[in-house]
């Protein structure tokens, strides 16, 4: 395999052409999911089968990257055969890692497939080095991604405490509850992000065109009105606007997303071993974009030259149009 | 310019003169031939439920009613312009055709208003997730239904739509010059200007919740 140069970039795939663009694109290593409820972004017509699984990582292991699995909902208690014959087909497909977040699946995967890889997902929310420790003598875990919580120098305390490796977001949504545990989403449409692998699911949410705004529905609730200058985000509960006392307002979050790219040699001084592009959902234009932009930081940073500005552009390409470095820089609010 | 890349200005220019009867057919010419070039897409859109969406384009006269689902896909012009249909993707053609090659993320797109969905979202991603799987190159498809000809073809579209370009080009300079259009602002003041645009969003969203907060705290004493 292919030596990461100054972090390890593990980039997204939610088809075969985005995992080749990824790849091509100068990933060192790139996760994606089956076409079930086993993973985060359990979407339409999204995802991989088992031939297309082994397919991809075939393509991605003949340039020297990785390819990790993403099995990272939580089963229904009864119903834990789908989650485990996930395990069992990546395992058998070649992935170099699983990314896992509940306790049983964990336990299986280290009890069936013992020399493969166990990454905590960042849907189990750990970020202490009490709660990463038990996941690490318990089920043997390589790597924590750790959740989007922590500042830069709460990474590095934390990261010093750990003996796994430690994986950071560096791109794309945020997730602003608490990781594996938002209800919010579920409550509204009966679907759970942790069960079934979506928040805010396709088939609940309507855009209403009104004037010359657009109404944005989450089920039979509105979650947004923009008006015609205005970016859009998606109609995610946690980044809605609503009218409290006669004032509408994000009341938990803009819509807005990460962008890290400016502290890369901070993550790397704080000990973080590799860099997460969020993004499974989105098309193989944004991959190639996201992945050339933060290929060439990394390069430029492993030769010791000042990065070039490749990623100003990709502000764009964030929920609402805008970039922040969000807890990394005041910590979690 | 690549020989098969969209010739958008050219094409948009083309499209508008066609009259619908002839663009309809040769619009189902085109998706026949996609079907034969690209079986496994056809078949992952035929196994998806059955919908019908409306493509409208928002720089030309035309409206297309696309039928996937339950079968090989149909796309056919609606002369009427309302014919039901389950939902809606509006946008310029050249976003449409990007979108439908892989070269824009429809999401950027819906961020920035390139595009607008209305009407089954679920339909229209699982659309675009089929799509996405596959890679779409309709200059080079469309050109193909020209057998021998496609190369000249090609190479006729690139030199029209350069010149297209330079004419366009040429007309809103002379459009600018003509209404006194100021300067555009430098790249680096326009992204400062959007940046502070957006600050203040932000700054006036937080104070609508600060001050939310505080009449709350005033209409609830703490016991």
């Amino acid at each position: 395999m292919r030596a990461p140069k100054y972090l390890e970039l593990v980039c997204p795939a939610g088809t075969p052409a985005a995992l080749r663009a990824a790849v091509d694109a100068g990933a060192d290593t790139v996760y994606c999911g089956f076409r079930d409820a086993t993973n985060a972004r359990n979407y339409p017509g999204l995802n991989f089968d088992r031939e297309e699984m082994r397919a991809g990582i075939a393509y991605a292991h003949a340039r020297g990257r990785r390819v990790l699995v993403a099995v990272n909902t939580f089963p229904r208690a009864g119903e834990t055969g789908l989650w485990h014959q996930a395990v069992d087909t990546a395992a058998d497909c070649g992935a170099d890692a699983v990314i896992l977040a509940d306790l049983g699946v964990l336990d299986y995967a280290a009890r069936r497939h013992p020399t493969l890889r166990r990454h905590l997902s960042v849907q189990a929310a750990a970020a202490n080095p009490l709660a990463i420790d038990f996941y690490r003598e318990r089920f043997g875990i390589s790597r924590v991604v750790l959740p989007r919580v922590l500042a830069v120098g709460e990474v590095a305390a934390l990261v010093a405490q750990l003996k796994v490796e430690a994986e950071v977001f560096a791109f794309g949504s945020l997730g602003t509850m608490v990781e594996g545990r938002c209800y919010l989403s579920s409550y509204m449409t009966g679907r759970s992000p942790s069960s079934d692998g979506v928040c805010a699911p396709a088939e609940c949410v309507a855009y209403q065109e009104d004037g010359d705004g657009l109404r944005a529905c989450l089920g039979t609730a509105m979650m947004n009105r923009f008006g015609p200058d205005e970016p859009r985000s998606y109609p995610t509960p946690c980044k809605g606007r609503f009218v409290t006392h006669g004032s509408p307002s994000y009341l938990f979050e803009e819509p807005i997303g990460l962008n890290a790219s400016a502290i890369l040699p901070d993550l790397k001084a704080a000990g973080v071993t590799a860099l997460k592009i969020e993004g499974r959902q989105r098309g193989r234009a944004y991959v190639t974009e996201v992945v050339s932009a933060f290929r060439a930081i990394l390069d430029a940073l492993a030769e010791g030259r000042p990065p070039p500005r490749a990623a100003a552009r990709l502000h764009a390409l964030n929920e609402g149009g805008q970039e922040t470095l969000s807890a990394y820089r005041s910590g979690w609010r | 310019m690549a020989d098969t890349a969209f010739p958008a200005t050219l094409a948009t220019g083309a499209m508008r003169l066609l009259p619908s009867p002839l663009l309809g057919a040769g619009a189902a010419l085109l998706l026949r031939r996609m079907g034969r070039v690209h079986p496994a897409l056809f078949r992952d859109l035929a196994a998806l439920p059955p919908t019908t969406l409306r493509i409208a384009p928002t720089d030309l006269p035309h409206r297309f009613l696309l039928h996937i689902g339950g079968g090989p896909p149909r796309l056919r012009i609606d002369r009427d312009g309302d014919t039901p249909a389950d939902s809606c993707v509006k946008g310029r053609l050249e976003s449409l055709v990007a979108l439908l090659e892989g070269r824009l993320d429809s999401d950027t797109a819906f961020f920035s208003r390139a595009i607008t969905v209305t009407g089954d979202t679920a339909a229209v991603v699982g659309l675009r997730n089929t799509l996405e799987r596959d890679g779409l190159e309709v200059m080079a498809e469309a050109t193909a239904l020209l057998g021998p000809l496609a190369g000249p073809a090609r190479r006729t579209a690139r030199r029209l739509e350069t010149v297209s370009l330079r004419i366009r080009a040429a007309l809103a300079e002379a459009h600018a010059a003509l209404h006194r259009t100021p300067p555009a602002a430098p790249a680096a003041e326009a992204a400062e200007l959007t940046g502070l645009r957006n600050e203040v969003r932000r700054l006036a969203s937080r104070l609508a919740r600060l001050e939310g907060k505080r009449r709350h705290e005033r209409e609830e004493p703490a016991a």
